[in-house]
C-alpha cells in the first residue's frame, strides 16, 4: 500500500459530507492490526456471525448485514469491511457504514477493533486475551 | 410565472447565472440550480452573507466547525479560487464540477496534484507526503512507528519519483495515477449525479426549507 492510498482514506477528503445530514466522518472507522490478512478476515467473519450478521465475502472485502426483524429495510445495519496491507506484518482494517443505526455501528467497531488490534511495545508483543502473535517476517 | 422569475432577482454577492455555469461545468442548468440550494444552506449557517467562509465549510463537511484539519484547509484553499478567503457560488460550482462523475480525468488528476502540493511549489515533496501521512494517522488514531512511515515513503517514492529527485512533479504524478487508478476515487462524488433529487430547486413555497432525501 502506498502513502497516497493511505492518505486518500482521510475522512476530510471525503466531500460527501457536504451532502449529508449525518456526520459522514462517523461512518468510517480505521484501525491497524498485526494479524495476517487471512486471520483478520476470518476473525471478523466469526465475530459478526456470532453477533447475528450475514456475511458476504469478496477477496479482502466483507459485506456485513444485520437484519433487525422489527425494523424496516433501510434501518438494517449494513457495513463494509476491507483489509489493506501496509506491509506483510501490518494491515489496516477499514469499516464503512452504508446504512443503519450509528450507535449499533459504533458498537461493532469497538468490538472488532478491540479483538483485532494489538499494541506493539518496543520489541515486545503485549498479549491480548492470552494470544501471543509470532511475526513470520523480518519486520523493520 | 412570477415565482420562477422572482426566485432569481434576489440573489447574494458572488451569485452567477446558472446557464453560464452549466455551460462551463459538468452540470446541467437544473443541477446548478439544485447546487444553489445547497450553497444557500451552507453559506448562511454562520454568517448570512451569501459566501462560504472557512468555518461554514468545516461545519458543512464535519458538522463541527472546530475541526481544524490539514486536508480540509487544502480543499478550502482550492475551492477559494479567487484567493479571497471565501467561496462564492461560482467557485463552489466550478470546484465541485471536478468531482462530477462526468468530469474529465485530467481535471481530477490536476486537482489532486494541487491538493497534495501543500506548499504550492509545483512539486509534491517527500516532506509534504510525510506531513499528510502523519495527519491521516492522527485523525484515525492509528499508530505507526517512524521506521514504518519511512518505509512506506521509500516505497511510494521509488514508484512515483521516476527521476529520483526527491519530489513528484506533475508528469510523474500523472504516470503514477495511471498505475494506481484507485487514488482518484476521492475525486468523484457519485452524489453529484443525483443532486436534483436531493435538493429540489423548484420550491414554490419559500417557507419550505425541508429537503427531501
Amino acid at each position: 500500500m502506498n502513502a497516497f492510498q493511505l492518505i486518500a482514506m482521510s475522512r476530510s477528503l471525503d466531500l460527501s459530507g457536504l451532502f449529508e445530514e449525518e456526520d459522514a466522518a462517523e461512518r468510517k472507522t480505521r484501525f491497524t492490526s498485526v494479524y495476517p490478512a487471512k486471520d483478520i478476515v476470518h476473525k471478523i467473519e466469526e465475530t459478526v456471525r456470532a453477533m447475528g450478521f450475514q456475511v458476504q465475502r469478496k477477496n479482502s472485502r466483507l459485506n456485513l448485514l444485520h437484519i433487525d426483524p422489527k425494523s424496516k429495510g433501510d434501518r438494517h445495519l449494513s457495513v463494509a469491511a476491507e483489509v489493506f496491507e501496509v506491509n506483510p506484518c501490518l494491515h489496516v482494517v477499514e469499516l464503512r457504514k452504508s446504512a443503519g443505526d450509528i450507535a449499533q455501528y459504533r458498537q461493532l467497531c469497538i468490538k472488532l477493533s478491540s479483538d483485532l488490534s494489538l499494541q506493539k511495545d518496543d520489541n515486545m508483543w503485549r498479549e491480548k486475551g492470552g494470544i501471543t502473535l509470532p511475526c513470520p517476517c523480518p519486520c523493520p | 410565472m412570477g415565482c420562477f422569475n422572482s426566485k432569481f432577482t434576489k440573489h447574494s454577492p458572488g451569485y452567477e447565472d446558472p446557464v453560464k455555469l452549466a455551460a462551463e461545468t459538468a452540470f446541467s442548468v437544473s443541477e446548478v440550480e439544485a447546487l444553489y440550494e445547497l450553497f444557500k444552506k451552507i453559506s448562511s449557517s454562520v454568517i448570512d452573507d451569501g459566501l462560504i467562509n472557512k468555518e461554514e465549510f468545516q461545519l458543512a463537511l464535519f458538522k463541527n466547525s472546530k475541526k481544524e484539519n490539514l486536508f480540509a484547509d487544502r480543499v478550502f484553499d482550492l475551492f477559494d479560487v479567487k484567493r479571497k478567503g471565501v467561496i462564492d457560488f461560482g467557485d463552489f460550482v466550478r470546484s465541485l464540477s471536478v468531482f462530477h462523475p462526468n468530469a474529465p480525468q485530467e481535471d481530477k488528476i490536476d486537482f489532486a496534484f494541487k491538493l497534495y502540493d501543500l506548499q504550492c511549489t509545483g512539486y509534491i515533496e517527500r516532506e509534504e507526503v510525510k506531513q499528510m501521512l502523519i495527519a491521516l494517522l492522527c485523525e484515525s488514531e492509528m499508530k505507526l512507528a517512524d521506521e514504518v512511515i519511512e518505509t512506506i515513503l521509500d516505497k511510494t517514492f521509488q514508484e512515483a519519483d521516476v527521476d529520483q529527485d526527491g519530489r513528484i512533479d506533475r508528469d510523474e504524478w500523472q504516470k503514477f495515477v495511471s498505475h494506481n487508478p484507485s487514488l482518484m476515487k476521492i475525486m468523484t462524488l457519485p452524489y453529484l449525479k443525483d443532486i436534483t433529487t436531493t435538493f429540489p430547486s423548484f420550491v414554490f413555497n419559500s417557507e419550505v426549507d425541508d429537503i427531501a432525501t
